[in-house]
């Protein structure tokens, strides 16, 4: 890892026009993971000074600015109200406090880690990016391109809608990256999405769109659901475990969260 | 860069360069309470308090602690005395290497925490590894600590 200026943006526009004068600048987020990364940063600039670390409840969504850190987002409890704690509990399995004190949302998002236990929680509740230059965007469409933006990130939007939620992380230790996590939200319809695949946070569309197509739910069509996801979710292998470890967890889990936010009798 | 950093109390000012990082700042100026252990935000043994919040200190860039105010082990002398005592007294304490990070986490709980739950104990002290000591001992000795202050 080697920076050779550090630069403190005084505004939006100087950080935007810094990130674009060199293909080699970069922003800095919390930068836990930047000793990880080999490629050579020119000027690393610094967003610390723009108060983009504020939480604001509007009346159609939440505006979470990319520099609040993982534990001011794991304090913000109107908004774990409205997500039936679906993000507290992910934030909750994200290391440890020293670490969340650090990490920003802006970087975990930005930083499309395939191992995000923030991306695929933040998925399910439909958030939306806002960049400087580029605008409003859904983290779908975000993490559907080849190359993130060279823009600056200035917040992430969750929409106020209330609803039940189901998150679980599996890891082989507390600490460790997860080997699949997965997040339900319920509201006039479901969302489910699955993360550490070991590929990043993806919605599974055709699950959602059978269960939200159903007449009923019960046992029957939540069982079949989940076969569906089974078929459909790209698992693959990686040193923390093999695809048909993946298959057999995701089977267990998608089942229990959907019995679970469903309402459902087993 | 110059940057100034209040360390227990004291203005310092250090020469840095854009990727050094507080840790290696800190212990290369004789500040060697603050221990290196995985060097990669996993461990907890290079927590420090910055602007009393604990951070890790191996993957804080020294720039970006411009100005701030931070806290080793030498800097609360007095609790970390007792924090030792509960230690000895549960036998909780072997190499002593995760220690000092440890300590800082456990002032930082009984800042943050008026009266924490067992479970919010272990919450808060889940970033803080021990090789040695299996962590059942340590928590023993953190109730201990914690009892005596109230």
């Amino acid at each position: 890892m080697q920076i050779t200026e550090y630069y403190k943006a005084a505004t939006v526009e100087d950080a935007y026009q810094r990130l674009n004068l060199d293909s080699s600048n970069a922003i800095l987020g919390g930068a836990l993971w930047l000793k990880q990364t080999s490629k050579p940063i020119q000027t690393a600039i610094d967003l610390s000074a723009l108060k983009l670390n504020v939480i604001k409840q509007e009346s159609a969504y939440f505006e979470i600015g990319s520099m609040v850190t993982l534990s001011q987002l794991y304090d913000a409890d109107s908004l774990h109200q409205m997500t039936d704690n679906l993000l507290k509990e992910s934030l909750a399995s994200i290391m440890g406090v020293a670490f969340r004190n650090m990490a920003t949302v802006g970087g975990s998002v930005i930083g499309r880690f395939a191992f995000s236990d923030l991306i695929t929680p933040l998925l399910v509740l439909q958030a939306e990016l806002v960049f400087y230059h580029q605008g409003q965007m859904r983290l779908t469409a975000f993490l559907d391109q080849k190359k993130p933006p060279k823009d600056i990130l200035i917040s992430v939007r969750i929409p106020t809608i209330k609803g039940r939620a189901f998150f679980k992380k599996v890891s082989n230790t507390v600490l460790d990256f997860s080997i699949l996590n997965l997040a339900i939200f319920k509201h006039e319809s479901v969302l489910i999405g699955v993360g550490a695949r070991p590929g990043i946070g993806t919605l599974a569309q055709a699950m959602m769109d059978y269960l939200n197509h159903a007449d009923k739910i019960d046992e029957t069509v939540i069982n079949e659901a989940v076969e569906i996801g089974l078929q459909t979710i790209q698992l693959s292998h990686n040193q923390r475990a093999q695809k048909a470890y993946r298959k057999q967890v995701l089977k267990t889990y998608l089942k229990r969260g959907l019995i679970e936010v469903m309402n459902c009798e087993h | 860069m110059n940057i100034r950093l209040r360390i227990n109390g004291k203005w310092i000012t250090f020469t840095v360069k854009p990727d050094e990082f507080l840790l290696d700042t800190l212990r290369n100026n004789q500040i060697i309470s603050v221990k290196k252990g995985c060097d990669g935000s996993t461990c907890g043994s290079c927590t420090i308090l910055l602007n009393n919040q604990p951070v890790l200190a191996c993957s804080l860039l020294s720039v970006r602690a411009d100005e701030s105010t931070i806290l080793t082990v030498e800097g609360h002398a007095e609790e970390v005395e007792k924090i030792a005592v509960a230690f000895g007294k549960e036998g909780a304490d072997q190499c002593g290497f995760c220690n000092p990070g440890m300590a800082l986490m456990i002032i930082a709980l009984k800042q943050s925490h008026k009266n924490p739950t067992d479970d919010e104990i272990k919450h808060y002290m889940v970033g803080n590894l021990c090789r040695c000591s299996g962590y059942q001992a340590q928590f023993k000795a953190i109730k201990r600590y914690l009892e005596e202050r109230l």
